[in-house]
C-alpha cells in the first residue's frame, strides 16, 4: 500500500493529544504524524513499541530531532542504546547524531490520532537523528524534516482547503490516460 | 512553520565542524567509535566526486574501504553484517549534500 498518512487533519485552532498520560498541546497548523524510533538494521518493530507525535516540518532541513527527555519518556529509549555517528550543535548544545530510523504509523483516513492495524513504514535516515540536550532550549515536539522525506523518496501533500495532509511512497508505475 | 538554519557554504560537506570526532559530546558524553569516525571521514573525502557520479544512492564505508552502493540503507546494512562487520565499524550514508552542522534555536522557538 503506497499511502502511509492519508488525509490527516490539521486545524486552525489549538488542539491537544495524550502521550503516555501526558496532555500535549498542539498549536494551530501543526501537522502531526505519529512515529517510533529504532536502531538501524531492523526491518520491523515489536507490536508494543511506543509511538509518539512529531511535527512534520517542511522547513526543517534536518531529518529528525527529539528532546532527550521525550526520547526517554515517550519512546522508552536512552541515547546510549544507539551508536553515535557524528556530532552536531543542537540549539546551542553539542549533541550526538545517533544511528536510528523513524517509523511512520498509518492513520485511519481523516483521523490524526487513530491508526490502522498495519505495520509502520520505516523512514531510513541518512546519518541518523539528533537528540537535543536536556539543557537546550529545544522545541516542544520532535520534528520530522524534509530531509527525511527526501531520501526516503516520499511524496507529501498538503490540502489547504480541507486542512488535510498525506504522505505516500513514490509510485512505481505511472498510469496514462 | 519554522525551520532550522538553511544550508550554506559555511555548512558544506567538508566543513571541519561537521567532521566526526572521538571526543565525548555534551550532556550525553558520547564517544564516536574510531571506525565510524574513519568511515565518516572517508565518505566526506569521496563525497565531492560521488555527488557527480552517484547522487542519491546509498553508500557504505568501513573505514577507508567503500563497501558498495545500494538502493536502500537496509540493503547495505545487510551487506556489511554479512561481511561480519559490527555496527560500530561502518556507516551507511546517502550520496547527497550533508545537512547543516547546526540546528539553530532562534528559528525554532515558535515550534
Amino acid at each position: 500500500m503506497p499511502t502511509i498518512i492519508r488525509n490527516t487533519p490539521f486545524f486552525d485552532g489549538s488542539t491537544e493529544l495524550t502521550v503516555r498520560g501526558q496532555i500535549v498541546p498542539i498549536k494551530p497548523y501543526q501537522i502531526i504524524v505519529w512515529v517510533s524510533i529504532s536502531q538501524i538494521g531492523l526491518r520491523g518493530l515489536e507490536p508494543n513499541t511506543p509511538r509518539f507525535p512529531a511535527v512534520l516540518d517542511t522547513g526543517f532541513n534536518h531529518s529528525f530531532v527529539i528532546h532527550g527527555q521525550q526520547l526517554a519518556q515517550w519512546a522508552g529509549l536512552q541515547p546510549q542504546q544507539f551508536k553515535a555517528l557524528d556530532t552536531i550543535t543542537v540549539y546551542g548544545e553539542q549533541s550526538p547524531l545517533l544511528a536510528g530510523n523513524v517509523w511512520l504509523y498509518r492513520n485511519v483516513p481523516g483521523k490524526r490520532d487513530t491508526f490502522l492495524g498495519q505495520p509502520p513504514f520505516c523512514v531510513q535516515l541518512d546519518n541518523g537523528f539528533a537528540v537535543a540536550s536536556n539543557r537546550a532550549n529545544a522545541p516542544r515536539l520532535p520534528l520530522l524534516g524534509l530531509r527525511a522525506l527526501r531520501w526516503a523518496n516520499l511524496h507529501s501533500s498538503i490540502d489547504g482547503k480541507s486542512c488535510h495532509a498525506s504522505i505516500r511512497t513514490a509510485r512505481r508505475f505511472w498510469i496514462f490516460g | 512553520m519554522s525551520s532550522a538554519m538553511q544550508s550554506g557554504p559555511e555548512h558544506s560537506a567538508l566543513n571541519s565542524e561537521h567532521g566526526a570526532t572521538t571526543e565525548p559530546t555534551g550532556e550525553y558524553d558520547f564517544t564516536i567509535a574510531p571506525m565510524i569516525a574513519k568511515s565518516q571521514a572517508a565518505f566526506r573525502r569521496d563525497l565531492p566526486r560521488l555527488l557527480g557520479e552517484r547522487y542519491g544512492k546509498w553508500v557504505a564505508y568501513h573505514g577507508d574501504e567503500r563497501i558498495g552502493f545500494g538502493r536502500s540503507q537496509f540493503e547495505l546494512y545487510d551487506e556489511c553484517t554479512r561481511r561480519g562487520l559490527r555496527d560500530d565499524e561502518f556507516v551507511v550514508r546517502v550520496v547527497a549534500p550533508e545537512a547543516p552542522a547546526e540546528i539553530d534555536v532562534e528559528q525554532l522557538q515558535d515550534v
